[in-house]
């Protein structure tokens, strides 16, 4: 027994993705913390100077850079492979897949966890948690992202949700003197563990009734399939684990709290990166293993997957778009808007279903514009803390902030254009190309005119932050002498985000053209 | 043929100027800053010169340089035929050589002169960045391939038109300078647009190169018989005419003199303005369409503005504002020009009075500078012995500007005058109403065109006169201003009087490269070289008439003079003061700018403020603050107080809500279908039922029965037809069961219905 | 269909029966002889001082948990070693001889497996989880 030593130069990004979590993992282990002084405020009484001094670790500094290396590398093999990605090639005995839509997805979740990264030390440190494992739980996330968008069955499916998760849920609680953050972890585990549960019962019911669980070999046998219940409960638990990782109502109940317990640059990666790799989990699903023209009952039938997650898509984006219009928290209402544009997503996986590969580019780009500008947002939020252990989280202290952070303020106004749909940002491309590919079915109008609705209500919102930051004086001042991260490598992030957004929006054929080209296997 | 050349240099250095200037400028200090600003200016300047070269020694005559800096699309949709491609990418032609020369160059003048002038003003960073950003707006204007592209620059320099308006935006009325100018191009931008938009529903492009080809549909009629072209013609020119202040959208630019004096020069006088020109010759093809009633009124507006504006320069009081006018009217000359088809005419109008017009704004400029920013003429006088340099080079400007030969503003008036005195116009082939299909001919070829050349022969005497009256209020007789302002009194440092005495050499010799035929055989030489872009007027002079109406323009002119320096040498005489008396009714009627301002105001500002207040208190305050934000408020609060219930932290709760949401879709996705597939339809055909399932694609795999008359008895049974027909044995009224089940989970749902058959 | 299911309902079935079974014949057979005595508490024949719910130290659920992060893991070893002969053989089997090409496979596979396990193991060491000091 063996395989292709090609399947190895096929798997490089997550091969590499892999052994530089281990590596970076034993050189956090290994090296030693030097202390190389004392930061201190200067501003500060000196009692309570001693409060906010930060170790500063000294001999860590080159984890980040090494980390955005191995991403950077990681993109690269991404690249490569890209070519011969053209026709899809099946590895490791059709447990994975190499294609241009599983590459894509892949390309789009390193990209938002590189951006990431480089917001994380100054982050980390100014908010005096210093967690080393971070880059090395972000890199073995990513492995299990990388395996799940290119999963060819139901075990590798699995294997990449549980990967990506588990990274998910230690980052989420890193942040060990935050009470919030372990109460996140702590729910997003439990929750997830149950999840998982009835994931893997989804899977063993699809193979109890179908007797295969690779993908393809399922759609071939939706035809004979043993009993129909078996079967559609366990699709019906398998859309429900992988609603919970996007977030979608009713799935939804981790997220408000999770996403704004974590770490903020953690909650930008699960925001943009997490939700990435479960909807190119969730399209593989639905596409690649449920859809069958001689069978379309499973998909366009009453209780095919297309009518379940019309509903949850619908639920999603009312619901999302409703609790946001009141939350006067910045993380918690970016997760509630983080929810509804799970809705808007899954608005496009419907269409998928119904109106066929037509709708598959402008998912991805939509996927693609939310990943760089939820990553941007919650880079600019990381960037503007109040002060030690004070994050800027209260909308009324994002008042006058166009004056004081001028360049923050407008990467802000950026990114929640973006999430509102104005032109000219990546997320009105999204919006309209997916749109208008779903209402290529009229069946799907109505959805439509509803996301249209919503995206309009969530406007106010987005516009609420837009309006405080240029039109409201100030309330409460910073911790006195404090100066925000805002500076080196997290500009950067902030910087190379909006870009991203603004690029992906002024010239949305260069993106879409590469979505097109996004095919996916089978 | 088209060659391949780095283009996008040109505006891409003045834009880098920018982005340094105003991001580092106020550490980088006022020499680098000055250094940034020239250097990309003149950098630019070079490459264009370079670009041009290339043009004029390899291209073919009738080619471009091309630089595509997007590859891809620009706008780009998939999939169902509602395809939008854009592609925007640079060119250079003979036309936007002559454009791109203008603007870098004498562009360079003006940064040099600025350096000098706005010396002492705090924002000087800042205004450096904005001219830089103009710089490279502008050059994207002329250089763009296709109207997008163009759009872009245009906007562009709206934009810095505004900012630099209002540069001094601490002074009230320099901001409201700002934002007429702003809000009075938007009204002209909508045209524009709206007939970019109509050009592109018509034949799915707007690159300039593809336009001409697509003539066939362009020539089709689209409204009351008149062809398609017409129409967009006429949009754009809209659009012209608030770029390039013709009536009736002028108003903007006198007030824009509230701006620094450079700004003045270069915006408002020499290259912004002028870009409505250089549109409306870069569309040609559109305005030459039959009939030509699109050019008819281009030519018309023009000479009408060019009179208009000329008669109310002679009564001004202030510098700028004099100059403005003379600008206003200037570019009536040129819309004369490109609206007779005398285009070569009208871009060598553009191009010779961006020397003189530059040169007359730097040369007011230099003046203030002197008076310690006083610009009301009547209280200067005899400044001539302070500022020589200024004074002689306003001297050899306003001899320009008059037409008087040789400089350079006779050949350019005199080409535009002769192709108006030239121009046939077609109408239509039939009459209107009471006039003659004859007569209509006989206006539009014959009398039209003449009553053009008058306006514009009569523009040009009022020209020679207000010019040379401003020139002998300013420079001659004695001093009328307060003595300490006399003992301030300079010649303004080298930097900007080495820009004036260039600009001067260019008044001379500019107009020397067109030369009318009638004088000199191989004069023409700016008319040959874009006549492959820009097809020659159609009709040709006699050499008599064109010698003829050479002289009555000369002639025109040195009356003009001659009258100017009757009532105003040595000051304003007594008889100027007397006639101003007698005429006192026209004197107010031109000081008031024919009362324009005050007509706007009464048409459309105020019932627009009237209509403002409507919606704010009525429809804003009352209907959508009270009744629809806080209805939906409260709505929206009650819904949080649901969610919060469940949202409350506790992870029980959480996992109580993952199982039940899981079971609810479960059961509506069980239950809904075969629900809505029992709400059948009827139809009924004597006697004969059909009977159809509802519920649309969602009914799939589905199975029904039927029982037709609720006897007990199944007459179908698990059939997976959902159109049932059934024939009545006889009359009567009977019930029928109908029942839709899903076989895969056992739920069904079953409705009754009555039929009566007669 | 269902009736596959058969055997596993039998099993069940046979569970619950039995364990049913020998809980009433206890009932039913089992001789009750209670008392004061009997029901009272009988360690050490004293009764207990303070809480059952003693804090224990988070150290000992660390181990706990280490522990059984790499037993479980160990475990791994034995459903490879049953498999190994078919893992390094490329080509038909007689019995547990290969006829066909003999790989490394097998053993790479178990190599690299051991290989994240050992850095894991190495972690754990460094960051002082086994220590209890």
């Amino acid at each position: 027994m063996s395989f292709d030593l090609e399947d190895l130069r096929r798997t490089a990004p997550l091969l590499l993705l892999s052994a530089a979590g281990l590596v970076l993992l034993l050189l956090e282990a290994f090296s030693r913390v030097r202390l190389i002084g004392r930061h201190y405020h200067k501003k500060l009484p000196p009692e309570t100077s001693e409060a906010y001094a930060v170790p500063l670790a000294g001999s860590r500094t080159y984890l980040m850079p090494l980390t955005v290396l191995f991403l950077a590398a990681a993109l690269g093999l991404v690249v490569w492979l890209w070519p011969e990605a053209a026709e899809p090639h099946y590895l490791y005995r059709r447990m994975l897949v190499l294609d241009r839509f599983g590459l894509l997805l892949s390309g789009v979740c390193i990209t938002a966890a590189a951006i990431g990264a480089l917001g994380a030390p100054a982050y980390l440190r100014e908010q005096r948690m210093e967690f080393g494992e971070y880059y090395a739980l972000l890199l073995l996330s990513l492995a299990g992202m990388v395996m799940l968008v290119s999963a060819a069955d139901l075990v590798s499916l699995l294997l990449g949700v549980e990967t990506m998760s588990l990274g998910a849920y230690v980052l989420t609680g890193s942040w060990r003197r935050s009470p919030r953050s372990s109460e996140a972890a702590m729910k997003y585990f439990l929750m997830g563990a149950f999840v998982s549960a009835i994931l893997l019962y989804g899977i063993a019911l699809i193979y109890g009734s179908t007797g295969t669980t690779e993908l393809a070999e399922v759609r071939a046998h939706l035809s004979e399939m043993r009993s129909a219940p078996v079967f559609y409960l366990g699709m019906f638990f398998l859309l429900a684990g992988l609603a919970f990782k996007i977030a979608a109502v009713p799935f939804h109940m981790w997220a408000p709290d999770v996403y704004e317990g974590a770490p903020t640059p953690v909650t930008g990666f699960m925001m943009a990166a997490v939700k990435t790799a479960a909807f190119g989990g969730l399209i593989r699903l639905c596409v690649g293993g449920l859809t069958s023209g001689r069978v379309p009952e499973v998909s366009t039938g009453p209780t095919g997957w297309v009518n379940v997650l019309f509903v949850l898509s619908a639920l999603s984006m009312t619901l999302g778009n409703l609790a946001a219009l009141r939350q006067e928290n910045i993380k918690r209402l970016l997760a509630y808007s983080s929810i509804a544009h799970a809705g808007y997503l899954l608005v496009g996986v419907v269409a998928l279903g119904v109106v066929g590969d037509a709708a598959r580019a402008p998912l991805i780009y939509y996927l693609l514009g939310y990943a760089v500008t939820v990553v941007g947002a919650m880079a600019v939020v990381a960037a503007l803390a109040m002060g030690p252990g004070q994050e800027r989280l209260p909308i009324e202290q994002w008042a006058g902030l166009g004056q004081r952070h001028p360049a923050m303020a407008l990467a802000m106004t950026l990114f929640l254009l973006s999430l509102g749909g104005f032109p000219p940002t990546a997320g009105f491309f999204g919006k309209f190309y997916l749109f208008r590919a779903a209402l290529q079915n009229p069946s799907l109008l109505l959805l439509v005119l509803l996301a249209i609705v919503n995206s309009l209500v969530s406007v106010y919102y987005y516009l609420r932050i837009v309006t405080a930051m240029y039109f409201r004086t100030p309330q409460e001042e910073e911790v006195e002498g404090h100066v925000p991260a805002a500076q080196g490598a997290l500009r950067l992030a902030v910087l190379l985000a909006a870009l991203l957004v603004l690029g992906l929006g002024v010239w949305p054929g260069w993106a879409a053209t590469v979505a097109e080209a996004a095919k996916l296997a089978g | 043929m088209d060659a391949s050349f780095p283009l996008h240099l040109i505006p891409l250095l003045p834009l880098l100027g920018a982005i340094i200037n105003l991001l580092l400028g106020r550490r980088l200090g006022k020499g680098a800053v000055a250094l940034v600003a020239c250097g990309s200016v003149a950098a630019a300047a070079l490459v264009a010169t370079r670009a041009v070269w290339v043009l004029g020694t390899e291209g073919l005559p009738s080619g471009a340089l091309v630089d595509r800096f997007f590859q891809a699309d620009w706008i780009f949709s998939s999939g169902d035929g509602l395809d939008l491609h854009v592609s925007a990418g640079l060119m250079l032609d003979r036309l936007s050589a002559v454009m791109v020369l203008v603007v870098t160059w004498i562009g360079l003048l003006i940064h040099i002169y600025a350096t000098g002038y706005m010396e002492h003003d705090p924002g000087y960073h800042r205004f450096f960045g904005y001219l830089n950003l103009f710089m490279g707006a502008m050059l994207i204007l002329v250089l763009g391939d296709s109207l997008p592209v163009t759009f872009v620059g245009w906007e562009g320099v709206g934009v810095c038109s505004y900012l630099l308006i209002g540069f001094w935006y601490a002074e009230d009325k320099n901001a409201t300078a700002g934002r007429k100018a702003f809000i009075v191009n938007r009204v002209g931008d909508f045209g524009f647009l709206l007939g970019m938009c109509l050009l592109f529903s018509l034949i799915g492009t707007l690159k300039y190169s593809e336009i001409g080809s697509h003539m066939q549909t362009l020539r089709q009629p689209l409204w009351l018989g008149w062809p398609a072209a017409c129409f967009i013609a006429l949009l754009i020119f809209v659009g012209c005419t608030g770029k390039s202040a013709q009536i009736p959208l002028h108003i903007w630019l006198p007030d824009a003199m509230a701006g620094p004096t450079p700004v003045s020069a270069l915006i408002h006088a020499a290259t912004m303005v002028t870009a409505g020109v250089y549109v409306v010759a870069r569309t040609h093809v559109l305005f030459d369409v039959f009939p030509t009633s699109a050019k008819m009124v281009v030519a018309g507006i023009g000479a009408a503005t060019a009179l208009m504006a000329a008669t109310v320069g002679i009564v001004q009081r202030d510098f700028k504002r004099i100059l403005a006018y003379s600008t206003v009217s200037q570019l009536g000359f040129m819309f004369v020009g490109v609206g007779t088809g005398a285009y070569a005419a009208g871009i060598f109008h553009l191009m010779t009075h961006a020397f003189f017009k530059a040169g007359l704004f730097l040369g007011a400029g230099s003046v203030m500078h002197a008076m310690g920013g006083e610009g009301d003429i009547t209280k200067m006088g005899g400044l001539g012995k302070h500022l020589p340099v200024t004074r002689w080079t306003f001297f050899i400007y306003c001899l320009a500007i008059a037409g008087i030969f040789p400089l350079a503003g006779f050949f350019s008036k005199d080409a535009i005058l002769a192709g108006a005195w030239a121009a046939r116009f077609q109408l239509a082939r039939q009459g209107f109403g009471p006039f003659s299909v004859e007569w209509v001919q006989h206006f539009t070829q014959d009398i039209y065109p003449k009553l053009i050349w008058s306006l514009l022969a009569a523009a040009a005497l009022c020209t020679a006169f207000y010019m040379w009256r401003l020139y002998f209020v300013v420079f001659t007789g004695r001093f009328r201003g307060t003595a300490d302002q006399e003992h301030h009194l300079h010649e303004s440092p080298p930097e900007m009087t080495v820009p004036l005495m260039v600009l001067a050499a260019g008044s001379v010799v500019a107009g020397w490269v067109g030369v009318p035929a009638v004088m000199y055989h191989e004069g023409d030489w700016f008319g040959a070289w874009l006549a492959p872009v820009l097809p020659p007027p159609a009709q040709e002079l006699s050499h008599s008439v064109e010698w003829g109406l050479m002289a009555v323009a000369l002639c025109l002119s040195v009356i003009g003079i001659a009258s100017a320096y009757l009532l105003y040498y040595g000051g304003i005489s007594e008889a100027a003061r007397r006639a101003a008396q007698i005429l006192r009714p026209l004197y107010l009627l031109l000081y008031n700018k024919y009362y324009i301002d005050e007509l706007y105001d009464v048409v459309f500002v105020r019932p627009l403020k009237r209509t403002a207040w409507f919606l704010w208190y009525v429809v804003d305050a009352f209907f959508i603050d009270k009744v629809l934000v806080q209805g939906w408020a409260w709505m929206v609060s009650m819904l949080g107080r649901a969610v919060r219930y469940l949202q409350n932290g506790e992870v029980q709760r959480y996992l109580v809500g993952v199982l039940v949401g899981t079971a609810g879709i479960l059961w509506v996705t069980t239950t809904l279908p075969p629900r809505r597939a029992a709400a059948f339809r009827l139809s009924q055909q004597g006697r004969r039922v059909t009977l159809e399932a509802g519920g649309g694609s969602s009914r799939v795999g589905l199975v029904y029965r039927v029982d037709w008359e609720s006897d007990g008895k199944w007459d179908e049974v698990d059939t997976r037809w959902s159109t049932l027909t059934h024939e009545y044995p006889g009359q009567g009224t009977y019930k029928i069961l109908f029942e839709a089940r899903d076989p895969r989970w056992g739920t069904s749902s079953t409705r009754r219905r009555v039929v009566h058959i007669e | 269909m269902t009736v596959d299911y058969a055997p596993t309902l039998v099993a069940l079935l046979f569970g619950l029966g039995f364990s049913c079974l020998f809980m009433a014949l206890a009932v039913l057979f089992g001789p009750k002889r209670g008392g004061e005595t009997k029901l009272s508490p009988f360690e050490c024949g004293s009764d207990p001082i303070g809480s059952p719910r003693v804090r224990f130290s988070v150290k000992f659920y660390q181990v706990a948990i280490l522990f059984l992060i790499f037993d479980i893991e160990a475990a791994f070893l034995y459903p490879w070693a049953s498999q190994f002969r078919r893992l390094s053989c490329i080509g038909p089997m007689a019995g547990l001889s290969c006829l066909g090409t003999v790989t490394l496979f097998g053993f790479v596979e178990m190599l690299v497996f051991l290989g994240t396990l050992g850095v894991a193991l190495a972690y754990v060491w460094r960051k002082r989880a086994i220590g209890w000091g």
